[in-house]
């Protein structure tokens, strides 16, 4: 299914500028001129963030308070073998899907801790990453778009594993 | 984001320098080539979505989309205009499609047109950046491939309880950046 959606996509955009009689290869050369510069701007954030992300994991520190909320965690039904994922979440994408085919390799894919992993990185994003990239050269100051977004993906968390629980 | 990252980076060099000093350079090192292979990876993506992106504007199926999701972003994103409504549309309708990697300089192109120079997240763009840090994506295609490939039996039973868990998340951001705001203004 989603294997088809993006080459429909674009091949149907190409069909669409065809038949309206677009120069679709000017238009395509005129978006695509964005992308070094866009990637320039993006760069340093970028580096910035992965930079900090991995000194967090690396340090161990990411485990420790992993280890350290897994109480609380308990507690709001999220089960206690996902912590280190739950803390990594927003903060690496793949490094999150690391994490979550660890659970399915310690638990088996079908396991209640599996699939509460599954949903919880699925319904969420890397917060800090889209936050970084998006204000990417613009945005200096968020006030609260980040943790008003790390608040609401905690939620989605408890969320998540409460669902599971009843489907 | 400056507290943040003021955080992480020390906090964790502080505690290397106790645990494991000698590798700390090299784990930030590590960190840096990450987002040298990423941008590596970014830019070609850019350079195909930017691409289509181009053909879009001129053959009508960005008006198309902005005209769907219009009801949604003139509600939730007043006073901004036209052309800014088309770029939140798009992104939000890659974002729904599971495109990722369209939304992303959809959205970046968005949140300039919304600053328009200024340094200080507006109300708006606030919101936006929400939206998308909550993940609006409706086929979490990549999750359901990997439990496959771990032997699941169903592996698309997690379909419906990501989107309901996703759909509740980005409601709870929007409530939340409404909420604040107004706080922020009495």
């Amino acid at each position: 299914m989603s294997a088809v959606i993006l080459p429909a996509f674009i091949a149907l955009n190409f069909l669409i500028g065809a038949i309206r009689r677009v120069p679709v290869f000017d238009a395509f050369i005129e978006g695509a001129k964005g992308a070094i510069r866009l990637m320039a701007d993006i760069f340093p954030y970028l580096a910035a963030v992965l930079i900090a992300v991995s000194l967090f994991r690396e340090s161990g520190l990411s485990a420790y308070l992993a280890k350290v909320a897994s109480p609380l965690f308990g507690f709001l039904g999220i089960p206690p073998e996902l912590t280190e994922l739950i803390v990594v979440r927003p903060m690496s994408g793949s490094g999150s899907i690391g994490l979550l085919t660890e659970v399915y390799r310690l638990y088996g894919a079908d396991s209640f801790p599996a699939r509460a992993a599954s949903v919880i990185v699925g319904s969420s994003e890397t917060v800090f990453y889209v936050a970084a990239l998006y204000g990417g050269g613009v945005v200096k100051k968020y006030r609260g778009a980040v943790a008003i977004a790390l608040v609401a993906t905690f939620a989605g968390t408890v969320i998540s594993c409460l669902l599971c629980r009843l489907m | 984001m400056n507290v943040v990252f003021f955080l992480l980076f020390f906090t964790s060099l502080a505690y290397m320098l106790f645990v494991n000093p000698a590798g700390a350079v090299s784990a930030a090192l590590a960190g840096a080539e990450n987002a040298v292979t990423l941008s590596i990876k970014m830019l070609s993506v850019y350079a195909l979505w930017l691409g289509v992106l181009g053909v879009m504007r001129k053959n009508g199926v960005a008006a198309f989309l902005s005209k769907a999701f219009r009801p949604l972003t003139k509600r939730l994103f007043k006073g901004e205009t036209e052309e800014t409504h088309s770029l939140i549309s798009q992104n939000l309708a890659a974002n729904f499609l599971g495109i990722g990697s369209a939304a992303t300089p959809l959205g970046i192109e968005a949140v300039k047109a919304m600053q328009g120079g200024e340094g200080v997240a507006k109300d708006n763009t606030v919101l936006f950046v929400v939206v998308n840090a909550c993940g609006v994506q409706l086929l979490p295609a990549t999750i359901i491939a990997l439990r496959a490939q771990a032997g699941s039996a169903s592996p698309a039973d997690i379909l419906l309880p990501t989107v309901l868990s996703t759909l509740v998340t980005a409601v709870i951001g929007v409530v939340l950046c409404f909420l604040t705001r107004k706080r922020a203004k009495a």
